[in-house]
């Protein structure tokens, strides 16, 4: 019975009967419980089970001979499909072996439960694979035997359920610590923990134990243990730091781990002797390694921190462009830089164009919001030329190379962004200062102390000198910048914005001015309908209201969708309307006959931003169109302006709307439209220059565009939109991960917050290390008690360092800085300098 | 206090069977992710299917 059950099923046409999709899951109970017959179809699954039910229930069967039919299948969007056939090529084979494993980068992780599912389903649905992930680093490794091209499987299954397999090389363009490095630091912590508790143990027992004193064997084995531990931890643990510190010194460029390593290799030196010339108290061995067991914790807690933020980094970057559909020479998905002028490629609905084109469809529907700012959509014809950066508005369309992906409009403003921001003005950090005059002040003055003591008292001398650098030692300054950073990082993470380095949220707490865009930035970019009016008769008549959504249904332009998308929302316009000899006219309308009637939807003048029913030449109906303000935003632009920080929104669009728009969120006459691409980068050069020159702060920039590239790259600080292409993303500062604006302000306050705890962290050193310095100069601080100061420092750092967060309270934190000027005068006259 | 001699090199080399177990366990990678070892011991379903079982 069961082998002919068995055979039955291996003649069957194991595919879903509604979606065509192959049946993986057909478990053994469903095979029993309807073995295969030709009239009895299978589905894949609820999903399809159900909507077979409804069309058949409806009499609606031929859809599936529609379906079968040649014309539908050379129809079908492009869409979804995805290839992975590059990522088997990455499995590495065990030498002698049929095993192979590979490592991907994988997106889309959020906890536990996702792990969870992707080894789940790796391993059901291929038996013989083995797949593990690694959620602290985002990747995900497989491991299997034989043919490696399951790989390529795998990954389109697991992007059905939203997690992207890419290759890791290409992930790691932020710099992300490779797999080696990051074990690397853990052993060394782990030997300096080891050995510096051991070298504590061993002190403990010289403690306590008085005679030891008299015991020269007893003394020399415990003084050589510590000695060698010691010494495991300077040479091996914090070899990272004296290789920084002597490369520091080489090109003559400021490390804080320059007096680190002066004041590490210091004590070392003085136990060392103290070992050789049985001078017990100068061995600080205990505390020496103790402070650098720390030290290394706090900056491994700073990578980790560091790293997890990365990977959000990169999935929010998302640096894959994706490859294009080519058609012709050779028909198969490539890389964008692969089409050579002549190929021909597709572009599918909602795709951007890779390269400079010439159209070789019949007709086509281009948006080129993302170049310049106007978000209605403009209909193409065969020859045409589409410039690169373009999104495809309508059906998939096919298209001729003009020019190379290099060559292209993309990579010249990518270019011309990246000369802008070598233009930008450097902002010397507060850290970085503070570590200049670390590294020269401190061995001055050490340098100073002995050479006053050379004279009189060596040996004191020596303590002084020794306790100076020991008290003086900038741990604190190296741990708590990117401790705060780390932390600061994280916040913003979760309040929806990722910093892109530590520079960024320092300098982040001048802004003075931030200049929006408007298309896509500040709205969705698309269009909505606003209001209907009725002309001669009342807007809500039902049987208009049905007949202008049976038109705009038949059409994919933008103004088509808006109107669907409005008239959705009311149930009583989806009845049946019966239309004769639809005929869409680009650029104009959707022409129709109904019962008899010549009706029409489009635009009835070029000056007119509507579009409007008509029956028989007569217009009924007026749609009011226009690009929608997300929610929310004109509360953001306020809390801004609270906050004491200007507000002005720049636009390619046209003048007139974008002087609505700017109204519409409070900004009255705070805005300029019709502005080029090169124009706002001009715009904001003259504002950055005039705010500079007068010492007033930052320039922030904030866009969505390919548009906004080069002023992205030149404000002093760039906001990529939720919305922006990869290419804008690349070139931002800070990446808004949420839809809205409310980003821009929990930024400014999380950079306040962190700027404030800064300059708490520089202030607490300054005086312990003032206090210290002079203390030790002055001989009332010994080595000793100056070597258990290190650690004890290191900790209060790094408390203060991670232990905040952004309050509504911290907005008082403004006032406090030096805004310069008073929150409630009015910013239209405050920027007269940017006329 | 002879027993020293003994008690020294036995701590010593226990110590350092416990450093090369800990260097032997980063670096075979299992310090690698913490985040999803916590929740390994919970999850079940994750037993390794036998091809002949299929």
């Amino acid at each position: 019975m069961v082998s002919m059950v068995h055979s039955e099923r291996t003649h069957c046409n194991a595919e879903c009967a509604h979606c065509g999709q192959p049946l993986p899951w057909a478990s053994d109970e469903q095979s029993d419980r309807s073995p295969c017959k030709p009239d009895e179809p299978l589905y894949c699954c609820r999903g399809c089970a159900g909507a077979a039910r409804i069309i058949r229930g409806l009499g609606l069967e031929s859809f599936y001979s529609i379906l079968a039919s040649e014309q539908a299948q050379a129809r079908r969007p492009v869409g979804d499909e995805r290839s992975f056939d590059a990522l088997p090529s990455l499995a590495v084979r065990d030498e002698g072996s049929d095993r192979w494993r590979a490592n991907f980068h994988i997106s889309g992780l959020r906890c536990y439960a996702c792990s969870w599912l992707v080894e789940n389903v790796v391993r059901r649905r291929f038996a013989h694979l083995h797949a593990e992930v690694n959620l602290t680093m985002g990747c995900l490794t497989l491991g299997g035997s034989g043919e490696s091209t399951v790989v390529a499987q795998v990954a389109s299954d697991l992007y059905h359920l939203g997690y992207e397999l890419s290759d890791p090389a290409l992930a790691s363009g932020t710099g992300r610590r490779s797999l080696e490095e990051r074990r690397d630091e853990v052993v060394r912590l782990g030997v300096a923990w080891f050995c510096s508790l051991n070298i504590m143990v061993l002190a403990l027992g010289e403690y306590l134990a008085p005679d030891l004193q008299h015991d020269p064997v007893m003394l020399g084995v415990f003084h050589g243990l510590s000695g060698a531990l010691g010494t495991v931890v300077l040479g091996y643990s914090s070899w990272p730091i004296l290789r920084r510190a002597w490369a520091a010194l080489r090109s003559r460029t400021v490390s804080v781990d320059l007096p680190i390593a002066v004041a590490l290799l210091a004590a070392y030196g003085y136990s060392m002797a103290g070992i050789m010339l049985w001078r017990s108290e100068w061995i600080y061995l205990d505390s020496l390694t103790g402070a650098i067991a720390l030290l290394l914790s706090g900056r491994w807690l700073q990578s980790a921190f560091l790293d997890r933020a990365t990977q959000a980094m990169d999935d929010a970057l998302m640096l894959r462009e994706g490859p294009v559909r080519r058609l012709s020479p050779e028909p198969g998905w490539v890389d964008p830089s692969g089409l050579l002028p002549g190929h021909i490629f597709e572009v599918g609905p909602g795709e951007i164009v890779p390269v400079d084109c010439a159209v070789e469809s019949q007709s086509g529907e281009m948006s080129l919001a993302a170049l310049r700012g106007e978000f209605e959509t403009q209909a193409v014809v065969r020859g045409d030329d589409v410039p690169s950066g373009a999104i495809n508005g309508g059906r998939p369309m096919v298209a001729r190379t003009i020019r190379r992906s290099r060559d292209s409009g993309i990579a010249r403003t990518r270019s011309l962004a990246a000369r802008c921001s070598l233009g930008r003005g450097v902002i010397t950090t507060l850290t970085e200062k503070w570590a200049r005059a670390f590294t020269w002040g401190v061995p001055a003055m050490a340098i100073g102390v002995l050479s006053w003591g050379i004279g009189h008292d060596p040996a004191e001398a020596m303590h002084r000198a020794l306790a100076l650098v020991l008290v003086a030692c900038p741990c604190a300054l190296g741990m708590a910048a990117p401790l705060i950073f780390s932390r600061g990082a994280a916040l913003g993470l979760a309040r929806g914005f990722v910093v892109r380095s530590q520079r960024v949220l320092e300098s982040a707490a001048r802004v003075r001015l931030v200049v929006f865009d408007k298309t896509g930035t500040m709205t969705r970019g698309r269009s909505v309908v606003r209001e209907v009016r009725g002309v001669g008769r009342s807007a809500s008549d039902e049987r208009a209201l049905a007949l202008a959504r049976a038109l705009a249904e038949t059409s994919h332009h933008h103004a088509s969708r808006a109107v669907v998308e409005y008239l959705e929302r009311k149930p009583q316009t989806s009845r049946l309307v019966r239309l004769e000899d639809v005929r869409e006219e680009f650029g104009s309308g959707i022409h129709a006959r109904c019962e008899g009637s010549e009706v029409f939807l489009g635009k009835v003048s070029d000056a007119a931003h509507g579009t409007v029913l008509s029956v028989d030449g007569q217009p009924l109906l007026a749609f009011d169109l226009d690009d929608e303000i997300l929610p929310g935003t004109a509360a953001v632009m306020n809390e801004i302006r609270q906050l004491g920080v200007e507000v002005f929104v720049l636009s390619g669009d046209h003048p007139e709307r974008t002087a609505d728009i700017a109204r519409r969120v409070g900004l009255e006459g705070g805005a300029e439209g019709g502005v080029s691409p090169l124009g706002k980068l001009r715009r904001i050069m003259t504002m950055a220059k005039r705010a500079g020159a007068h010492r007033l702060g930052g320039v922030w920039m904030v866009g969505n565009g390919l548009n906004d590239l080069a002023a992205l790259a030149r404000a002093d600080l760039g906001i990529a939109a939720v919305s922006a292409p990869p290419s804008v993303r690349l070139t931002s500062d800070v990446l808004l991960l949420r839809e809205g604006l409310e980003g821009v302000a929990e930024l400014i306050r999380l950079a306040r917050c962190a700027q404030w705890r800064l300059r708490g962290a520089i202030g607490i050193a300054a005086f312990y290390n003032v206090l210290g310095i002079m203390a030790a100069a002055l001989g009332y601080l010994s080595p000793w008690v100056a070597a258990i100061l290190m650690p004890l420092s290191s900790m209060g750092v790094v408390s203060w360092s991670t232990g905040w967060s952004v309050g509504p309270a911290q907005v008082q934190v403004g006032p406090q800085l030096k805004t310069g000027r008073g929150v409630e005068r009015r910013w239209k006259s405050s920027l007269s300098y940017s006329r | 206090m002879e027993v020293f001699f003994v008690l020294f090199p036995l701590s010593f080399g226990l110590a350092l069977l416990a450093l090369g177990a800990f260097v032997f366990a980063v670096r075979r990678g299992q310090y690698d992710d913490l985040d999803n070892q916590a929740a390994r011991v919970v999850w079940d379903g994750l037993e390794e299917q036998k091809i002949s079982e299929k």
